[in-house]
């Protein structure tokens, strides 16, 4: 309830130097915030977009002349359509795997347990606290030819040759990215599970429906919101994410996030850099709108 | 699905005790060298002191500017409200790639020398969200008839906040700040692109990574997840004290 | 062990090993003076240097290993700070983008980056006169050509070089014999068992020298690129990955992913030694392979020179040089530095021959700059690699 929900409430007008104030106190109060947002992050990505339009005048040079090249050598690219597709299609699915495997993990957790609830949060969390380029690196030793997975399975007998396919391979990286982003689907599901009332549940389970019923018509359109910002979320971050490529992608170890990076660093060329990161963005929040209509339609 | 998620950890801490410079099977013997290696090396403790520089700071602005901005939008139904949250929210969109480029890009043509203050400003916005979203939600759940209550009892606004507001929403701003810290404390890709002759922690572990990397860095992190671990834990029962 | 160097090896322009830690030591501060270590030839340096260097480039080239340069440090107070790069890509990108101008005051440069770097105005003109230790290296390095070419040109010194390298196949001798062709790594024995080294600029040289088109200053048609990369693209075909970097290499050389790798890196060897695998050989198969060479440059805008220029002048003694090779596991520029390596490091490289390779088949190459039209610039090689790793 806002403080003029509550004065509204109780029937006390609002003069109007008492509004005055009140925009005194809000922009006091909003202010700083969105000067940090917008002194760090609108005006350089203005910036950005508008060096998009320009023209590259050698390396780390901009000559400030109209040109929509950028974009359509961008666009037109089959190399980067290629990659794109790639890095998307990779980042898209370890998204839905997150949030499928996530939903198990956060309904056990927010509906089952009671006094290990803390705990198995607790334990999620800290699966965060190592830096994930180390975790990264971590995964040579387990998914390797002389892995212990490759081992384990040669000793069983289970496999002749170690399985080459597990590490540099996209594969590895889809194994590693859902490792890193799926402690946070759990969280963001578990945080949306929270909000549903208990006795949603019990009045449908006293209603005779079967846990599978309560599941897919109760729970998870409630927990939609929480399932779209774990896609949306782990989606983003996977598609900006080069590091993972390039250390266990094998062959396949170009992403569009290093397309983007290396037009800035190796080739010196911002505005085409500028160009397909904004094509970049226009993807995710196409996704974001495609994601939040479905939901809205599959509401109760 | 926990061995899942812990499988790298525990990895990565087993290795740390490796004898010699090897990440790989076989494990040669347990050795605390790389420990010694991590201490006794003014890199690390270098860039472990950037880091804490850079990720004190951002939680200290973060948390005022953050939660000052969650109240103005919670209490207050005003022309661009709207706006306002999803001003808060954008950063969150944006890959941490895309938000280093930007300002690089712009620290240049301003001619801003980067240095670890380009890159706390970075961390800033990039984190923004995150707390933004804990205060919100707190303060959305946040019985304003206390307020009244102690406002009525002839308590004046900032009285009530420091007395009242404050003392109940700290929790969630505390969870808020650890949340910011690890964030900032464990980010690589607009700090890359936004410092000068410094390095951060990340950045000095991204380094390593790429090159011949030795054991030591495994000794870092597990040394960091333990600490991690202990200060979590001495906050929780900081908070539950606290709330006695 | 010793590398071959085969007549037809050039001298090429080649890109760097991507190493990259972020280092730093601080040495305590011992007001002293320098002691000409070593000296031979070189008139001591008396320059009184304390002070800061920060320096930016790849590992290894701050010199922080070697004992005599630990020495002199020491007793002159002079302190490093080290920021460590992955790629060629860096040092450019840093001192372009206005990050580096005023904050670092020593780097380097390969050989064939020198016109582009000075067309972008990256390096300070050197004084010569204050790096008189520069005198013991061989005169290929100093006057003549290839140094007009790439050090000293336009009037002014731009960069001292002071090691050089062969990149060309790394193979674990214990697995493998030594490839004698790069197409070698084409048969079905090779699938899935080495490495494609992420270094467009080592590779399009050998790829070069591979399809016959190699040219000395690196000016390649654009089909003649194309046939360059459809070479790697057919390797990549039978690789199992794309190296990142020379470091990744030794990794991955001794935890037994790869058998071989290219463009290689004879450091590799003792990288992979470092870890546990002791049999990581490094060879030139019969087409060739490119050789590159690193110098000393002063970044516009550097403050505090003093230190840098008597530091530098300490690295050209023979003794320093000795050592330079011995850790970084490259080529001296001073010949009579040779005789004071370790029996190894002499046998890295062909000594002896150094005159007739550097002069007859070895002109340095340039990355291309001032490229006339109907040939490839820089960026389209970059271009190329970047769709070759797509």
């Amino acid at each position: 309830m806002t403080a003029t929900a509550v004065a509204r409430e109780r029937l006390v007008p609002i003069g109007f130097s008492a509004r005055r104030r009140q925009r005194l106190v809000v922009a006091l109060l909003v202010g700083p915030a969105v000067l940090v947002v917008a002194g760090a992050l609108l005006v350089p990505a203005a910036n950005l977009f508008v060096q998009s339009f320009m023209e590259s005048g050698g390396y780390g040079q901009v000559t400030y002349h109209f040109t929509l090249s950028n974009y359509t050598d961008a666009l037109r690219d089959p190399v980067y359509r290629t990659v794109a597709w790639h890095s998307f299609g990779l980042g898209a699915l370890s998204a839905l795997i997150c949030v499928v495997a996530g939903y198990p993990a956060a309904y056990y957790i927010t509906f089952k347990l009671r006094r290990g609830r803390t705990l198995a949060l607790f334990l999620v969390v800290v699966s965060l606290f190592t830096s994930y380029l180390v975790r990264l690196y971590a995964w040579d030793t387990i998914l390797g030819s002389h892995g212990v997975i490759n081992t384990a399975l040669i000793h069983l007998g289970i496999v002749k040759e170690p399985l080459l396919f597990l590490l540099f391979s996209r594969t590895a990286v889809l194994i590693a990215w859902v490792n890193v982003f799926l402690p946070y689907s759990i969280l963001m599901l578990t945080s949306s599970m929270q909000n549903i009332r208990p006795d949603l549940l019990e009045n449908a389970r006293d209603l005779g429906t079967g846990p599978l019923r309560t599941f897919t018509r109760v729970v998870l359109p409630l927990s939609m919101p929480g399932a779209v910002a774990a896609f949306t979320y782990t989606f983003i971050l996977t598609s900006g994410d080069y590091i993972t490529p390039a250390l266990l992608g094998g062959t396949s170890s170009t992403s569009l996030a290093n397309i983007v990076s290396d037009e800035f660093v190796a080739l010196g060329n911002r505005p085409a850099g500028a160009a397909i990161s904004f094509v970049m963005l226009t993807i995710f929040f196409l996704v974001y709108l495609v994601l939040t209509r479905l939901e809205k339609l599959r509401g109760i | 699905m926990f061995v899942f998620l812990f499988a790298p950890i525990a990895i990565v801490v087993l290795f740390s005790f490796n004898k010699t410079a090897s990440l790989t099977f076989p494990f040669h013997g347990w050795s605390l060298r790389w420990y010694r290696a991590v201490f006794s090396s003014p890199l690390y403790r270098d860039a472990i002191v950037a880091s804490l520089r850079v990720a004190l700071i951002t939680v200290l602005v973060v948390v005022v500017v953050g939660t000052l901005a969650g109240i103005g939008v919670t209490r207050h139904d005003f022309r661009g409200r709207g706006l306002v949250r999803f001003f808060m929210l954008f950063p969150a969109a944006l890959p941490g790639l895309f938000l280093g480029i930007a300002l690089l890009s712009f620290f240049v043509q301003t001619k801003v020398s980067l240095s670890l203050w380009t890159v706390t400003v970075g961390h800033l916005v990039y984190v923004v969200p995150y707390f933004f979203l804990v205060v919100v939600s707190r303060l959305q759940r946040f019985d304003y008839l206390l307020e009244e209550a102690a406002r009525d009892l002839g308590a004046g606004p900032f009285a009530t906040f420091r007395r009242v507001t404050l003392p109940l929403i700290a929790p969630s701003l505390i969870a808020g700040a650890l949340v910011v810290f690890s964030l900032s404390w464990d980010e690589v890709f607009i700090t890359f692109f936004t410092i000068g002759a410094q390095n951060t922690l990340p950045l000095v572990i991204y380094s390593t990574v790429k090159q011949s990397v030795d054991p030591s860095v495994n000794a870092i992190s597990t040394l960091l997840l333990a600490g991690s671990l202990v200060f979590v834990l001495s906050v929780r029962r900081l908070v539950a004290d606290l709330q006695q | 062990m010793s590398d071959e160097l085969s007549p037809a090896s050039r001298f090429t322009r080649q890109e760097l090993l991507r190493r990259s830690l972020v280092g730093g030591a601080a040495i305590g501060l011992a007001p002293a003076f320098l002691d000409s270590l070593g000296g031979v030839a070189a008139a001591a340096t008396t320059e009184a240097a304390s002070g800061t260097i920060n320096f930016f480039s790849w590992q290894g080239y701050d010199l922080l290993d070697e004992a005599a340069l630990k020495t002199w440090r020491k007793q002159n107070g002079v302190t490093i700070h080290s920021t460590y790069v992955n790629t060629h890509n860096d040092i450019t990108a840093k001192f372009t983008s206005g990050g580096g101008k005023g904050i670092y005051n020593l780097s380097t440069y390969e050989a064939g980056y020198g016109p582009f770097y000075v067309g972008l105005g990256i390096p300070a003109p050197i004084d010569v006169s204050r790096v008189p230790n520069f005198k013991n290296a061989h005169p290929l390095f100093r006057t003549g050509t290839i140094a007009k070419k790439w050090w000293n040109f336009n009037g002014h010194q731009w960069a001292l070089p002071f090691t050089w390298g062969i990149q060309a196949v790394n193979y674990a001798s214990d697995k493998i014999k030594a490839p004698t062709s790069y197409f070698d790594l084409l048969k079905p024995s090779f699938k899935g068992k080495f490495g494609v080294t992420d270094d467009p600029v080592a590779a399009i040289v050998i790829g070069a020298h591979v399809t016959g088109v190699f040219r000395a200053d690196s000016l390649y048609t654009p089909a003649q690129l194309k046939k360059i990369i459809a070479f790697w693209s057919s390797l990549k075909k039978n690789a199992r990955l794309i190296v990142p970097s020379y470091g990744n290499m030794a990794d991955l050389f001794a935890s037994g992913e790869i058998v071989a790798a290219t463009p290689g890196w004879a450091a590799v060897n003792s990288f992979a030694a470092a870890k546990g695998d002791k049999s990581v050989k490094h060879t030139i198969p019969k087409e060739g392979s490119g050789t590159f060479c690193d110098a000393f440059m002063i970044p516009n805008g550097a403050k505090d020179t003093d230190a840098v220029y008597a530091y530098i002048n300490e690295a050209f003694t023979l003794e320093a040089q000795a050592q330079e090779a011995e850790t970084l596991v490259q080529g001296a520029v001073c010949p009579k530095a040779v005789p004071l390596m370790n029996k190894e490091t002499r046998a890295l490289y062909p000594y002896k021959n150094l005159t007739q390779i550097l002069t007859k088949s070895a002109p340095l190459e340039a990355i291309p700059t001032k490229v006339p039209k109907g040939y490839a610039s820089f960026d389209d090689w970059n271009k190329a690699w970047e769709r070759f790793k797509a």
